[in-house]
């Protein structure tokens, strides 16, 4: 049975203006959908060119359900190429990551492929003349993704044929990846320390919606922050603060704190919160790195670059950015229930092992499955998840700061606490999700 | 702890497990480090890769505060929590004021939920992490020692999880 499948109708009428319907986080056809539009027609982010340093160095990645396979080539160029054997299918390879030389060999039947996908050669040859494999796409080796788009080393892919170009897709938004990869003097990061995992048993959305939810720091992290408070009690406020407490105790800044450090919008999803200042804007100066930085950006822009310290900045629908602790989030969907979250952490070429251990440090407080700060945020998307199928009230509200002015304007700006950053991400939601549906009885 | 330092193990996962972390976090020295690597025993520093945990004295008391604050949220209900101890094997002693290392394959179990008694609700609250790890949790390491190091490939276990399923779980080797 379909409810949502050729009725766009049915799904625009889940994202109201200010409050969306519980289907969104409920529903197993909801999920298969998005896999297949919202997934395969957004640009995703899949990996960091600098996990695949040397010619023939892979990583594997599913996206929209798919799996895929990127590449480093001996010219230095990155493929992106779908992970399925032309012969029946076999992945070609299932580690995470590695090596596999000059060529690809299948394990099954020991078709092999060059590291762009093309054939190289198959066992027992004979059997094949006067056949079509040639003319197959079985003959023509792996098929490659046609759109991919490596920006500042983040590699992203676009899956389906339809949608729009890497830049119309997320715009101004980019700044935010400038911003990080700017920070380092050499304008080059590397993604190290490996990536800390989490399966979370809610919606995606659940997750994405907390990144821009600057109401909850205060009650939900209220164990956290106030162990932390009791703890540094005492302490000067200008008394240098070991580097887990500097990275702790903000968040139990208040809520006009939040409020004031601003948020913005964009078109298809995207957002910045914290344009004015955020709880990462207050980390001790590194003088020899802010001189370094001098020396290769100038004077005000290094000042400019090293000033900005977002909160999170999200490439919807599935990257989360955080510029100043170097850091990242990517929101991989497994069902409609649960969810793998990504934390990686950047070096930044040029820069102080120092900021490289606040990236580690930060993750590792924040994002590790032993953390003492998310448990609590688990624990509640998870309640959000099992709560939902309460019905009674069938309705998720988004009510705070709404503005019907704000349904005209791409980009907005606004004060932190606006529910407007949440209502954005639906809208972008509602539109990839009904786009061009066809229509059915 | 005096006499076998075989019994430190097994001393140190019984004040886990019945949730006395006062006991537990007086057993670390003043510069003792609680490290949970990502990569288990292949990991040669927190500094160059990153660490399910990696806590000073400092860090750890502010998880037994947090645990004591009714708004710890994930507590509720609260953790159950079980280690399941190999027997310690003594790697290397050394002679007085010297280090001992110890190695002490295990696996722990969390569970929530399943009808704490009253009284356990109004007792001393439950241990540390309780999340769904992924991050290789099946390879990390926990030094229970002040200052532990190392050493060694991690054992991996599989676990029946007691009765209830398991939120979060650690097997791998205390050194
Ligand atoms: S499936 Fe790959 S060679 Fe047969
Ligand atoms: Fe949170």
């Amino acid at each position: 049975m379909n409810s949502y499948r050729h009725h766009p109708d049915r799904i625009a009428a889940l994202v109201q203006d200010d409050r969306v319907h519980r289907d969104l986080y409920l529903s197993d056809e909801l999920f298969a959908l998005e896999q297949e539009r919202l997934f395969a027609n957004s640009w995703v982010f899949l990996g960091h060119a600098s996990q695949v340093p040397a010619a023939g160095d892979f990583i594997t990645q599913e996206i929209a359900g798919r799996p895929l396979l990127m590449v480093r080539q001996p010219d230095g160029a990155v493929h992106v190429m779908y992970n399925r054997c032309a012969h029946k299918g076999t992945q070609l390879v299932t580690d995470e990551s590695g090596n596999t030389g000059r060529f690809f060999r299948c394990p099954y039947h020991a078709w092999t492929y060059k590291l762009d996908g093309a054939p190289l050669g198959l066992p027992l040859k004979n059997g094949y003349e006067g056949t079509q494999l040639k003319a197959c796409e079985s003959g023509q080796g792996l098929s490659a993704v046609r759109h991919v788009k490596v920006y500042r080393d983040f590699v992203f892919v676009r899956l389906s044929d339809a949608g729009p170009s890497f830049e119309d897709y997320f715009g101004e938004v980019l700044g935010a990846i400038d911003n990080m990869v700017d920070r380092s003097p050499e304008g080059r990061l590397t993604a190290e320390g490996g990536v800390l995992r989490n399966i979370v048993h809610c919606n995606w959305k659940v997750y994405l919606e907390n990144i821009n939810d600057t109401v909850h720091p205060m009650s939900t992290h209220e164990s956290a922050t106030q162990a932390a408070e009791a703890l540094w009690e005492g302490h000067a406020p200008d008394d240098p603060k070991p580097m887990a407490m500097e990275q702790i105790l903000p968040f139990g800044s208040g809520y006009e704190f939040f409020d004031r450090m601003g948020g913005r919008v964009f078109a298809n999803g995207h957002s910045v919160l914290g344009i004015h200042f955020s709880i990462h804007s207050n980390y001790a100066q590194l003088p020899a790195y802010e001189a370094a930085m001098r020396a290769a950006h100038g004077e005000a822009r290094a000042a400019e670059i090293l000033q900005r310290s977002p909160q999170n900045s999200v490439l919807y629908p599935s990257l989360s950015v955080k510029g100043s602790p170097q850091a990242i989030r990517v929101i991989r969907p497994l069902a409609a229930d649960r969810t793998l979250i990504e934390a990686w952490s950047f070096r930044a070429a040029g820069a102080p092992a120092l900021l490289f251990e606040r990236a580690l440090s930060y993750n590792r407080l924040v994002f590790s499955p032993m953390s003492v700060v998310a448990h609590d945020d688990v624990h509640l998307f998870e309640s959000i998840q099992k709560g939902l199928r309460a019905g009674g009230n069938e309705w998720v509200s988004l009510h705070r700061g709404y503005d019907a002015a704000e349904r005209a304007q791409s980009t907005v700006t606004t004060n932190g606490t606006n529910e407007l950053l949440m209502r954005n991400q639906f809208r972008a939601w509602a539109k990839a999700m009904a786009a061009d549906m066809e229509v059915g009885a | 702890m005096n006499g076998d330092p075989r019994d430190f193990a097994a001393h140190e996962a019984a004040l886990l497990d019945g949730r006395r972390f006062d006991e537990w976090l007086a057993l670390f020295a003043e510069d003792g480090r609680y490290w949970v690597p990502l990569l288990g025993a292949a990991q040669a520093d927190p500094f160059s890769h990153n660490s399910l945990a990696f806590e000073d004295r400092l860090l750890l008391q502010l998880r037994v505060e947090r645990l004591k604050n009714p708004r710890a949220h994930s507590q509720h209900p609260m953790s159950h929590c079980q280690h399941v101890l190999q027997a310690s094997r003594i790697e290397q002693e050394e002679g007085e004021g010297g280090e001992v290392r110890l190695r002490t394959p295990f696996v722990y179990v969390e569970s929530r939920g399943g009808g704490a008694t009253a009284a356990e609700r109004h007792g001393a609250p439950p241990p540390r992490a309780h999340r769904r790890g992924l991050g290789h949790p099946r390879e990390a390491h926990r030094p229970a020692r002040p200052r532990a190091g190392l050493a060694g490939d991690p054992a991996v276990h599989l676990s029946i999880p007691p009765f209830l399923p398991p939120l979060f779980l650690i097997t791998g080797a205390t050194t």
